[in-house]
Order: C-alpha cells, then sequence, then structure tokens
C-alpha cells in the first residue's frame, strides 16, 4: 500500500534499510538480498522475502530464485561464501542503532519516528506533504 | 474296742484326708506350671510379634517415604509443569506480538513493480517525503 498509494502517487520515497534482529536467518535473508542487490536485483529478492517464501532459506530454493531473476550464481554463492554483502548489512544495522531502532519494522517519515501501521505512515506522509506546502 | 475301732477310723479318715489335701495340691502346682508354660509362651508370642510389629512399621515408613518422594516428584513435576506452560504461554504470546510485525511488511510496503528502483529506494529520488524503514526478512 505505500508504494502504490504514497511512492507511486510521488508523495514520498521509500527506503529500505537492514536491521536484522531475529537471529542467523535474519542475517541470512540479509545477506542474500544485499548479493542480488550487487547484480541489481534487490527488490525482487526484497519482495520474496517479504511476501514469506520460506524456500529462499534454502539452498535449492535460493538457486533456483538467483537463475529465475537472471543473475549468476555462481558470483552470489561467491559474494555469500566470501561475505560480500555483510559490511552493508551491518552499516546498516548501525545506522539504525543510532537512531534510537530497537526492532522491526520501525519506520521514520522525514526523519519522525512513526508507528508501523500505514494509516500512521500515510498521515505522517500527508502532514509532512503539508508543511513542505507551507 | 469301739473306742479303739473310733480311733482308728478316724486316723483313716485322718490320713485319707491328708492324702486327698496332697493330691489335689499336685494339680495346682501343675496348673501354675502349665499357666507359666502360657505365660512363657504369650511373652514369646508378644516378642515374637514386636518384631513383626517392626517389621510392618517399617514398610509403612517406607511407603511414607515412597509418598513424600511421589508427592516431591509430583510437585516439580508441577513447577515443571507451570514452567513449561508458561515458556509456551511467553512463547505463544512472543509469536502472537511478532506476526502482525511479520504480516505487516508485505501489507503495508507493497511490491516494487511499476516503480522507479535503485538499490534500496523505491520512487523519485527528489520526492518530497522520505519514508525510512528498517526491516529484516524473518
Amino acid at each position: 500500500m505505500i508504494v502504490e498509494r504514497l511512492v507511486a502517487t510521488g508523495k514520498a520515497r521509500f527506503v529500505f534499510r537492514h536491521f536484522p534482529v531475529r537471529g542467523d536467518a535474519a542475517d541470512f535473508a540479509a545477506y542474500v538480498v544485499e548479493c542480488a542487490a550487487n547484480q541489481g536485483a534487490f527488490w525482487p529478492l526484497h519482495d520474496r522475502y517479504m511476501a514469506g517464501d520460506e524456500t529462499l532459506f534454502t539452498e535449492a530454493g535460493l538457486r533456483r530464485q538467483i537463475t529465475f531473476e537472471g543473475l549468476d550464481y555462481v558470483e552470489f554463492v561467491t559474494c555469500m561464501n566470501e561475505g560480500h554483502s555483510v559490511p552493508a548489512v551491518m552499516a546498516s544495522r548501525a545506522e539504525g542503532e543510532s537512531r534510537g531502532v530497537a526492532g522491526t519494522p520501525t519506520v521514520f517519515v522525514d526523519g519522525e519516528q512513526v508507528d508501523a501501521t500505514f494509516e500512521a505512515i500515510e498521515e505522517a506522509v500527508e502532514r509532512a506533504l503539508e508543511d513542505t506546502a507551507e | 474296742m469301739a473306742r479303739l475301732l473310733l480311733l482308728v477310723a478316724l486316723s483313716l479318715v485322718t490320713l485319707a484326708a491328708a492324702c486327698g489335701s496332697g493330691e489335689q495340691a499336685q494339680p495346682t502346682g501343675t496348673a501354675t506350671s502349665q499357666r507359666a508354660e502360657r505365660e512363657a509362651t504369650v511373652a514369646q508370642q508378644q516378642d515374637a510379634q514386636a518384631p513383626q510389629e517392626t517389621v510392618e512399621a517399617e514398610p509403612v515408613q517406607q511407603s511414607q517415604q515412597a509418598q513424600q518422594a511421589q508427592r516431591a516428584q509430583q510437585a516439580q513435576q508441577s513447577v515443571a509443569d507451570v514452567e513449561q506452560q508458561q515458556q509456551t504461554q511467553q512463547a505463544q504470546e512472543e509469536v502472537e506480538d511478532a506476526e502482525p510485525v511479520d504480516e505487516l511488511p508485505a501489507e503495508i510496503v507493497g511490491v516494487h513493480k511499476g516503480v522507479r528502483s535503485e538499490r534500496h529506494v523505491l520512487g523519485e529520488p527528489d520526492a518530497p517525503v522520505e519514508i525510512r524503514y528498517f526491516g529484516d526478512f524473518t
């Protein structure tokens, strides 16, 4: 809904930051998405994980999805095995900690933390737009 | 002569009486002996019963100890059950707390297709408002 009603309408841009707090699986998924992002496929993998695709926590599922997205699987595996995506995830997490993030999801609209509900985010965006117009 | 006969008769009667009392005393002594034997037997039986009572008392004590152990075990089990129930309840509460969080991103973020996208960013770079979303994928 954020994308359709707030981003696609040009009202706001949406920035995703990693803040893996739920153990090794969360770290793993963040590394996968960043390694896919190295080949230009951040959002497809983001969307699959957000949709709850559990197969992306298995080697076979990852191979299928990476291949489906037209990415180089060998390059992807090298990225994962050599930890190329770890610094990006750690930097993202450090940014969250500096903003006082303690759990997920945590949402900021123009730097102000708001409840992680669509209604609260939409209201904050509309209020920010009114402030900008003034 | 008659007096003599009378004396003799009295003497015989006296002797007979004396003999009769002696015979009666013997059964009395026998009875005392039998009573003593019975008492001794009773005492032996009581002595014999006392260990049995001790032996019988021991299982009772063992039984009580076993019951206490069983109660303690039941209590521990109850505590463990309660702790397990609490942990299960806590885990369920955590899951219930986490569920809306897990469901939230897919509902509120939506899909990126059809929207300009860069690494980590959806939408126009010069859009007036920034939504910054910290999340994970589990």
